[in-house]
């Protein structure tokens, strides 16, 4: 459709530029965008010249700048028609959150239909594309978040909230499951039952395959239940979402530990055409103090999961936690909930270099963990068998030029009381089972996996989550977990015959019409606060597990989720053209 | 002087009495009496010179109190009276009425403001406050002692006008005087009436006809016999003042002769030339706006594409501001090409925008017709070049932040304008001003805009500065309406403070004719050459007074002899703590007023002399400061350009340069000396004024 120009040109013909609308709009500046100067040289039939910038894509259509205007123009469809003229290359694949999204949930989509009053709908989005709504709605890093265009106006969409609000408003999950397609003959072994291996099985049976899921611990869930406490991610939320997926006939193993139980050979001699290697970092990454050979010194990753197995943990009164990773922080927590007093957490790292999320630094803080950054582990000074303090080394940076881990450290110390100390001071993963192969080739203590397909240098063998490579700047994180899975799942329908493609439609209504979409702000939008959701009183969260987010209730849902801009339709207006009269 | 008439105030106190001095002093509530001990002041004043009585008032200028000062007036038989209180330029007429009524000369009354210069500035501390009070009564009353009385002057007026110029403005006067009743003389240097609505087509904003609107008001003059029409006329004469004008009028090869009453000027505007500038004169497709008024008219825009405007060419740069009507004009005029040929791409190469009223309803709607408005700024004005294609204007976008080239085969320079020719033989003939521009000088923007300093002689239009047709046209009535009101009453009434000149001393050098910013001092005698003051035409400024040489002329109620005497009682002790300031009533004395009704804490060493002009201060004031002792000496005139006396300021500034010259080959040290400048707003500035003097003259800790 070709675009009339005149049409863009219209809505401020007479613009005066007197600024006031670049004054409010949230985003003049942001990669040289100023709203004011795009209108003048559109007056001056600037169109091209702008459009080909791109910088008409940095507009939030937050309706600041039309809520402003003193003429009342409609500045917003200036904006839209310059979009029409955005070069191919330049044009955005879809929403920034989508884009974001490691398994490209639909979004804006769900988010509507939750302000619709139709969470359950919302649901049937969302699992589309990963089989835990439940967990991610209240684990997830949502990088979503980060990307929201709505975080340059105010505040970003509450996107995980709300993906928890849909998925605890939905009553049978297991509706939304999707078909599986008629039994191929072909058997697929995964190994490890956390997101990675588990997203695979699942959409591996449902594109008719017998998969087998071999889990080294006594339960499925990988990190998601040992290394996620329950505070944060209840049990049964987990174990609902596990039995959905058990439920499409996938066989799950536990107890079955990779290179004592079975080995990989052993597999192919059984007939499994395929293999899924998802084993994680289960192992705390170690290093040798002085004074760390004796009592009360335990490691954070096998102490989250013998807390979350209930074996019996002695946790003293005065804890030090050394590390400033989200394995840390929940070692913190955890602590704290097992009895301890007084938690301090030490970390190499400044407050703000340090690397768990901002989110579960602050509740961590809120329920009194004292935070010590730049300090680096010293030694443990013990009293007889007892440990008396720990000694701190003062740590004055933690990368190099280049962005490298490489702590420099001063001549300060710092002494602080403790009766056990905790370290988390990262993860490491065991691949004792691959030492001496040639194949599958590991790099860097990982193995190497296709960035596309999860494929690793050995035939029939795929590898994802934590234990496999990752497309540089990607983190571990369960989503990135899911959204290899997904990639392996897709690859290995392929290589044993099918199309790989593992999207099934599950939501049923109508995508709204794009050319009905009208785009205006009601006075205000813009301002509109994010909604934060209630949590568990700090003085109710000492001596349990219980969860502390709590789910929003359906106003603020409903409120919330009308805070989202639409990028999505915005997106197809600039593809098809103006709003209600195109 | 006989064509005047002086009206004797009807109990007019005889100067050679023995001066018998009363004198009132206001508490002002607490205003005064809050920091100045009134009654210590009110003893103070009785026992100086001549003071046979001295009366303390809550308020003086309460019904009762005036009843009880023309009680005492009579009672002690008064014939000076000094009032110590607020400020003269609020009260002054009130105590001058009261005391005539109680039959004293009203000019013997002298102003004392002890609350403006001393309560309400001098707060924290009332020592202070109340000697520098009882030094400004003892001033007030040296100088009433030598009060002479004052008479108001009245002059006949017939019922006559000449109007210069027969343009918009001068028709609308014209017709305006004629309807009253008046003879009209309109005299039109071109062929016919009409002056700029001959040039243009239309007018801003509505683009109503030109044509039409002229054509009505000939049509109203040419119904009226009283006013006779001079076109392709010569003015050769105009001699005289109000009521006395002769006048010669050369048309048509004959010369006309004739008397008038008042006078208009209204003799229009023109373009500045822009030969030289954007291509003007170089192609011929870069016009002026009253070209391209003539284009319109004449259908020769029609083929034109891209049609670029210029806008404050020769205007808003170092020299002039603002010329007032381009922005309306080309709006008006991209309308106009635009409404003829949408297809056509008109651009507005403007620095602001400036519409107001209807013309930014006009302004909307031209954009929405697709007129293309770009904003540069004066360090980067737009360029104009000859390409293959005709010719381009790049400019500096300010608002892209970006240069553009537009294509252009119209190029319009929305200029300037400077007075008509002509200007000079009028300034000439009617002894007025003009600035460098050409553009005539009203007495003051806002107390005189369509009057000149010279009474009976007025401006309207664009002989002032550049205005909307409407306007010019409401100047035109305005400016009637100024000449009718002494045509009316028959007769012009001016102050008693005047001129006096005493011819025993006078050499005839002729100086005091050519000072008077009012022609108020004719030569006269066998030769022509010995000066005689008009006083109804003589504002009392004091210019020929200071600059005399031989030192015969005095000012009523501003003698050297009143002048001095209170400088001399300023300076009686503490003179080397004391700065004498001579203050001129008008803006200077509005600035001391504002720094005390702003409560504004100064040094309490000066002490004010009020003259009506600081064009009135002679060197021989500054130097009997100084001879007296004096720490220093201020003179504060109005803030320049403006002057209540046209040039007085400026008189008194080249003054002020000379006499530092001759003094300090004197021996004096003319770092004493110090001038200041103020509008009636700058009250901070006449604080800082004298904290700085007081500084730089070391007086700093040192009271009184």
């Amino acid at each position: 459709m070709a675009v009339d120009v005149q049409q863009i040109k219209e809505p401020v013909i007479s613009c005066e530029q007197c600024g006031t609308c670049s004054s409010a709009c949230p985003v003049t500046g942001v990669d040289g965008f100023n709203i004011r100067r795009i209108e003048h040289a559109v007056q001056l039939n600037m169109f091209d010249s702008v459009a080909k910038t791109g910088v008409q894509w940095v507009c939030t259509m937050c309706g600041r700048c039309e809520e402003v205007c003193p003429n009342g123009y409609l500045i917003m469809d200036t904006t839209r028609g310059l979009r029409r003229l955005t070069p191919p290359d330049l044009f955005p694949a879809a929403a920034p959150c989508v884009e974001a999204c490691p398994a490209h949930i639909n979004i804006p989509q769900y988010l509507r239909l939750i302000a619709d009053g139709k969470p359950e709908e919302a649901y049937a989005v969302i699992r589309e594309k990963v089989p835990f709504p439940g967990v991610l709605g209240r684990v997830c890093a949502h990088p979503c978040e980060t990307m929201c265009k709505r975080a340059a106006v105010n505040d970003p969409i509450q996107i995980c909230a709300l993906k928890r609000y849909a998925a605890d408003n939905t009553e049978s999950s297991e509706s939304y499951l999707g078909k599986v397609a008629p039994d191929t003959g072909k058997k697929v072994a995964v190994i490890g039952a956390g997101p990675a291996g588990l997203t695979t099985a699942f959409y591996l049976r449902k594109k008719g395959h017998a998969v087998v899921v071999f889990e080294e611990k006594e339960k499925a869930g990988g990190m998601m239940r040992y290394g996620i406490p329950y505070s944060r991610l209840p049990e049964d939320v987990l174990d609902a979402e596990i039995a959905d997926i058990a439920s499409l006939g996938v066989e799950i193993k536990t107890s079955q530990k990779l290179g004592s139980d079975f080995s990989i050979d052993d597999l192919k001699a059984q007939g499994f055409e395929a293999i899924f290697l998802a084993p994680g970092a289960q192992d705390s990454r170690k290093i040798t103090l002085e004074g760390d050979d004796g009592a009360d010194v335990l490691w954070g990753v096998e102490f989250l999961a013998d807390v979350a197995a209930a074996r019996p943990v002695d946790v003293k009164k005065n804890v030090v936690v050394i590390g400033g990773g989200n394995v840390a922080v929940d070692v913190a927590m955890t602590a704290l909930r097992c009895g301890a007093e007084k938690v301090t957490m030490a970390s190499l790292e400044s407050r703000e270099e340090m690397p768990a999320f901002e989110w579960e630094i602050e509740e961590a803080v809120e329920e009194g963990v004292e935070l010590l950054p730049g300090w680096g582990p010293g030694k443990i000074v013990r009293d007889g068998a007892a440990i008396k303090q720990m000694e701190l080394v003062q740590c004055t940076s933690v990368f190099d030029d280049s962005g490298a881990f490489c702590p420099m450290f001063g001549s300060d110390k710092l002494t602080v009381d403790a009766d056990q100390v905790i370290l988390a001071i990262g993860q490491s993963i065991n691949l004792d089972f691959a030492a001496g192969k040639t194949e599958p080739e590991v790099v860097a203590g990982m193995i190497k996996a296709d960035p596309d397909t999860q494929a690793t240098s050995a035939a029939g063998l795929y590898a994802g989550g934590d234990a496999a490579t990752k497309a540089p700047g990607t983190p571990g994180t369960i989503i990135e977990a899911i959204a290899a899975g997904r990639r392996a799942a897709s690859a290995i329908d392929q290589a044993l015959g099918g199309n790989g493609d593992i999207d099934e439609q599950l939501w049923t209504g109508t995508p709204p019409d794009a050319a009905l979409y009208e785009g205006r702000r009601e006075a205000g939008f813009a301002t509109v606060p994010r909604v934060e959701y209630a949590k568990l009183p700090v003085e109710e969260r000492k001596g349990n597990f219980n969860e502390v987010g709590k789910c929003f209730a359906e106003e603020e849902a409903v409120a919330e989720a009308n805070r989202c801009l639409h990028c999505d339709l915005e997106l197809k207006l600039a593809l098809n053209g103006f709003g209600p009269a195109a | 002087m006989s064509d005047e008439t002086e009206v004797k105030n009807e109990a007019g106190a005889a100067p050679e009495e023995e001066p018998r001095v009363g004198v009132f002093v206001c508490d002002c509530g607490s205003n005064i009496q809050g920091a100045v001990r009134c009654n210590e002041v009110r003893d103070f004043a009785e026992g100086l010179p001549d003071v046979v009585a001295a009366e303390e008032g809550k308020w003086i200028c309460s019904v009762d109190f005036l009843n009880r000062m023309k009680e005492s007036v009579t009672e002690n038989n008064l014939n000076r009276v000094v009032v110590a209180c607020c400020t003269p330029r609020t009260h002054e007429k009130l105590f001058r009425k009261t005391v005539a009524e109680a039959g004293m000369n009203p000019y013997q009354l002298e102003f004392v403001s002890t609350r403006e210069q001393v309560s309400w500035v001098h707060r924290n501390d009332q020592d202070v406050a109340t000697e520098k009070a009882k030094d400004l009564v003892k001033m007030g009353v040296a100088k009433a002692r030598l009060l002479e009385p004052g008479y108001e002057i009245k002059l006949p007026v017939g019922r006559s006008c000449l109007i210069i110029g027969g343009g918009a403005a001068g028709m609308t006067a014209a017709t305006a005087i004629a309807n009253q009743g008046f003879q009209v003389y309109l005299v039109e240097r071109e062929a016919e009436l009409g002056g700029l609505l001959n040039s243009i087509g239309t007018i801003a904003p509505e683009g109503n006809s030109a044509a039409e609107v002229k054509e009505a008001l000939l049509a109203e003059i040419a119904s009226r016999d009283n006013i006779k029409v001079f076109t392709n006329a010569k003015l050769t004469k105009v001699e005289g003042y109000i009521g006395n004008y002769s006048v010669a009028v050369e048309a048509n090869g004959e010369t006309e002769e004739f008397h008038a009453d008042t006078v208009i000027v209204a003799t229009g505007m023109v373009e500045i030339d822009c030969t030289g500038q954007y291509m003007y004169g170089e192609s011929p497709d870069v016009v002026t706006q009253l070209q391209l008024e003539g284009m319109l008219q004449a259908g020769e825009v029609k083929d034109k594409k891209n049609v670029v405007f210029i806008q404050c060419v020769n205007s808003r740069n170092e020299e002039r501001g603002c010329c007032t009507v381009g922005c309306g004009a080309s709006v008006k005029n991209a309308r106009a090409i635009k409404e003829a040929q949408p297809d056509t791409n008109v651009y507005v190469l403007y620095r602001d925008m400036i519409t107001v009223k209807e013309e930014y309803v006009h302004l909307k709607e031209v954009m929405k017709e697709g007129v293309v408005f770009v904003r540069w700024e004066y360090e980067r004005p737009p360029v104009v070049t000859e390409t293959d294609d005709g010719l381009a204007v790049t400019v500096y976008n300010i608002l892209l932040g970006q240069e553009i080239t537009l294509p252009a085969d119209l190029v319009v320079l929305a200029t300037g304008f400077q007075g008509a020719d002509g200007v000079e033989d009028i300034k000439g003939l009617l002894k007025v001003s003009a600035n460098s521009d050409g553009f005539f000088q009203e007495q003051h923007i806002k107390l005189g805009p369509l009057d000149f300093a010279a009474a009976g002689v007025h401006l309207a239009g664009s002989a002032r500065n550049p205005k909307p047709m409407k306007d010019v046209r409401d100047e035109g009535y305005g400016a009637a309406m100024r000449a009718s009101i002494p045509m009316t009453a028959g007769f012009v009434e001016a102050e008693g403070i005047v001129a006096k000149i005493d011819l025993t001393n006078c050499i005839e050098c002729g100086l005091c004719a050519k000072k008077c910013p009012y022609g108020a001092i004719k030569l006269v005698g066998e030769e022509g050459k010995t000066p005689e003051v008009i006083s109804a035409l003589c504002k009392g400024c004091g210019t020929c007074a200071a600059d005399c040489p031989k030192e015969c002329i005095q000012i009523v109620h501003y003698t050297d002899e009143q002048l001095l005497a209170a400088v001399d009682a300023a300076l009686e002790h503490d003179a080397d703590k004391k700065i004498i300031a001579f203050v001129c009533h008008w803006c200077a004395h509005g600035a001391v007023d504002i720094a005390g009704v702003g409560r504004m804490e100064y040094p309490p060493n000066i002490r004010i002399i009020r003259v009506m002009c600081s064009a009135r201060v002679a060197q021989r004031f500054v130097q009997h400061a100084l001879d007296k002792g004096a720490a220093g000496v201020l003179v504060a005139g109005c803030e320049f350009p403006t002057c209540h006396y046209i040039t007085g300021n400026y008189e008194c500034k080249d003054r002020l340069e000379k006499l530092r010259r001759k003094l300090g080959k004197k021996g004096y040290d003319t770092d004493k000396i110090w001038e200041v400048w103020l509008s009636a707003a700058m009250g901070p500035k006449w604080v800082s004024t004298q904290k700085e003097m007081v500084k730089a003259l070391g007086l700093e800790n040192k009271p009184i």
